[in-house]
């Protein structure tokens, strides 16, 4: 009976691939985020509230959700729809209102209104800016000393002997399909990666990364998708969170290995400034904080730790446009300063606005390297889609 | 999070009865930073009017010893508790170091300089299987600590048994800990408030202090901070064990004898103090000065009971009362966070 109401909701939707017998825990993230909206339509509803469902979702299953949305809608249900992904609001929504603050900044008919105004109305300035200007890139990356050499880089059947440089001071935007293996490689860098076999040199320095605490000691950290599971503490302050991997220097001496407050609250103030963090005390509990000022801690965190390479794996999902513009600002001075970052994300337009070079994954391959000065939305949509045929490695 | 819920909590408060929802929130928030420092009062206050004698100099003298084993052991419990862990053992690791000081002393294998390190040291290794059987193979601390507390209790009356007696307790350094008083002050209670100043500094100033809070907030955040969450688990459960090794030779000095049921069901007392106390049992939680209060509560309550005349048996029952209260009170707490 259970099954037959369950297996009858997901068809109604036109979830197909969605087996109801199967433990929720088991499936992935974006078939989770389907079975949470069927849940909700399982009710007779008459106002629907989505507060950014579509946050982990690809593309695609983006597009389904709304498909399912408009049907919804032809029903006569009213949906309140939150999101920070301005393309969706600009396609799909009737009415608009943009919240800043807390406070309501305007309420829109969407067809009044373009991207660039709307984003104007959310960060309460022009636009401008938003990412890297395209001149200033490419020239510190290339020819620049490899920091990070990766060779034969395999893990079970998901990635497939790949191989690739790092340079110091230069961005590295790392995109392919969902599952392409391009989160497994990022993993694998930080040891947290099972079944990976790899060649790691080091600024000429064979290394070998088995857990993230030779991952830090050899100057890498990674930033994963799951901020609240994997990065923060969240019953503890901003101050904790931001000293955690660094304490052992706020030690008053060897023989007195307690921790030095004042020195601590001081490190801790500093990098709450650099990254500009908003928040009224340093301890404050983290979990009050905005998610892209927990991120910015995240990312504070390290640079107090001063690490030499920064992976970041979606580093902007699920943070608004203002917070979003900062990120990117600050990974770019970042690389300026010479860090070597690598940003695994599917955002196309982010890969595009802040790569200095972008590696395309397909099928567990490295399937090609563009140069920022070749790279626009066709030519990495289609090797995305392993379609490129000019495929080429280091 | 109180910033968070509050807005939450009226626009809930709508639909019910808004100023009582208000005002049940405001008394959590209290209950929250002072309420254990109230219910000692609140207890204080109702005990000493039923009962005058509850505030004699002599029977808080005594109220302080009796807590003074339990609240030892809490302190290893507390640390234990605060990585989302509990350990059953504690009992055990106490009859443990008790036996094997007292049978190295007794049989003048050794002095007690030495008979006492090793008897620490015995039930600190308990502690450290413990940790390592949680952390390295990865069987859950109920489990783990389930089977080591029935493994070495039968460990320890083994030896009581090829002894063929009671150990008696005659160590003039021991007896001077749990009988002798500093004035008015029994030694006992001393060494249990400069245990608790040691460890109120080390949870709160030191990276190991740190670590553990970091570790019971999110153990994988922690991990992938490159900290190696399993060494500083794993030591944590082994100061575990220690304090009960330091809580049994206390224990069996007030005694004068080691009887196989030392410190039967003594873990139960423990944790009841650690959650009287206000830590979560899921861990990442807790102060462990409030540990020490909540000791004294439950001390409070079998000590007036006690001066009332309740038997035995109804002291129990109000004992497991206490449990289920505690863990009630732990809940409503969460399900308000």
């Amino acid at each position: 009976m259970i099954r037959k109401m369950s297996a009858d909701i997901l068809d109604e939707l036109e979830i197909r691939d969605i087996d109801v017998d199967a433990k929720v825990s088991g499936v992935p993230l974006a078939q989770r985020q389907l079975v949470e909206i069927a849940k909700a339509l399982s009710h007779d509803l008459k106002v629907l509230i989505l507060d950014e469902p579509t946050a982990p979702l690809t593309n695609e299953d983006t597009a389904h959700l709304f498909e399912i949305l408009k049907h919804i809608r032809s029903r006569g249900v009213s949906i309140i729809f939150i999101t920070h992904r301005l393309k969706e609001v600009l396609t799909y929504c009737d009415r608009g209102t943009i919240l800043r603050n807390g406070k309501t900044v305007e309420s829109v008919r969407i067809s009044d209104i373009d991207e660039s105004s709307l984003i104007e109305l959310m960060i309460g300035q022009k636009a401008e800016g938003f990412y890297r200007a395209s001149d200033a890139s490419g020239a510190a990356g290339k020819g620049s000393e490899a920091i990070l050499k990766v060779e034969h880089l395999s893990i079970g059947d998901k990635v497939h002997d790949i191989g690739f440089q790092l340079h110091r001071g230069e961005i590295v935007g790392v995109t392919g399909l969902l599952g392409a293996g391009q989160n497994e490689m990022a993993r694998s860098l930080f040891g947290i990666q099972d079944g990976a076999s790899v060649l790691i040199e080091l600024k000429g320095r064979r290394i070998r990364i088995r857990s993230p605490k030779e991952a830090v000691e050899n100057g890498i950290c990674l930033l994963t998708e799951n901020r609240k599971e994997e990065g923060l503490v969240l019953g503890m302050s901003v101050k904790e969170n931001i000293t955690l991997p660094s304490l052992r220097r706020f030690n008053r001496s060897r023989l007195f290995p307690f921790i030095h407050n004042g020195n601590e609250r001081r490190a801790a103030q500093n990098f709450i400034d650099k990254v500009n963090i908003v928040v009224r005390s340093p301890n404050s509990k983290i979990r009050t904080l905005s998610g892209g000022n927990q991120q910015k801690s995240i990312v504070a965190r390290w640079l107090l730790r001063s690490l030499e390479i920064l992976i970041f794996i979606e580093p902007t999902r699920g943070i608004d446009v203002g917070a979003k513009a900062e990120i990117y600002r600050l990974l770019i001075s970042l690389a300026s300063e010479g860090k070597s970052i690598m940003v695994v994300s599917t955002d196309h337009n982010e890969i595009l606005g802040i790569s200095d070079r972008i590696f395309v994954m397909y099928k567990g391959r490295l399937s090609s390297i563009i140069p920022h000065a070749e790279a626009n939305e066709e030519v990495l949509l289609s090797a995305i889609q392993g379609w490129s045929t000019d495929a080429q490695s280091e | 999070m109180r910033n968070q819920s509050e807005p939450l909590s009226h626009s809930i408060g709508t639909t019910h009865k808004k100023a009582g929802y208000c005002g049940r929130e405001r008394l959590g928030t209290l209950l929250d930073s002072y309420g254990i420092l109230v219910i000692i009062l609140v207890l204080g206050v109702v005990f000493a009017a039923t009962a005058p004698r509850f505030l004699l100099p002599q029977n808080i003298a005594n109220i302080l010893k009796q807590i003074s084993v339990v609240a030892i052991m809490a302190i290893g419990m507390f640390m234990v508790i605060l990585l989302g862990g509990i350990d059953l053992s504690v009992g055990s690791s106490a009859l443990l170091s008790a036996v094997v000081t007292m049978y190295l002393i007794n049989h003048n294998y050794a002095p007690e300089t030495v008979a006492i390190p090793i008897g620490l040291l015995a039930a600190a290794a308990v502690g450290f299987i413990n940790g390592f059987m949680v952390e390295s193979a990865g069987i859950s601390p109920i489990i783990v600590t389930l089977g080591t507390m029935i493994a070495v209790r039968g460990l320890a009356q083994t030896i009581l048994w090829i002894d063929n007696s009671w150990l008696w307790v005659k160590d003039p350094a021991l007896l001077f800990l749990a009988q002798k008083n500093f004035g008015f002050l029994p030694v006992l209670v001393v060494l249990m408030v400069f245990l608790y100043a040691l460890f109120m500094v080390i949870l709160n100033q030191t990276r190991f202090g740190r670590y553990l809070y970091a570790i019971g907030g999110n153990q994988r955040a922690t991990y992938l901070c490159g900290i190696p969450v399993v060494r500083f688990k794993t030591l944590a459960y082994t100061l575990s064990g220690l304090m009960a090794g330091v809580g049994g030779l206390v224990l069996v000095a007030r005694l004068s004898a080691v009887s196989p049921a030392v410190g039967n069901n003594i873990q139960f007392d423990v944790i009841t103090a650690v959650v009287l106390g206000g830590a979560s049992l899921s861990g990442g939680e807790g102060r462990i000065e409030k540990t020490l209060l909540g000791a004294l509560i439950a001390g409070m309550i079998i000590n007036y009971l006690t001066i009332k005349g309740i038997p035995g048996p109804y002291q129990s029952a109000v004992n497991g009362m206490i449990i289920l209260g505690a863990v009630i009170l732990d809940k409503l707490s969460k399900a308000r966070s």
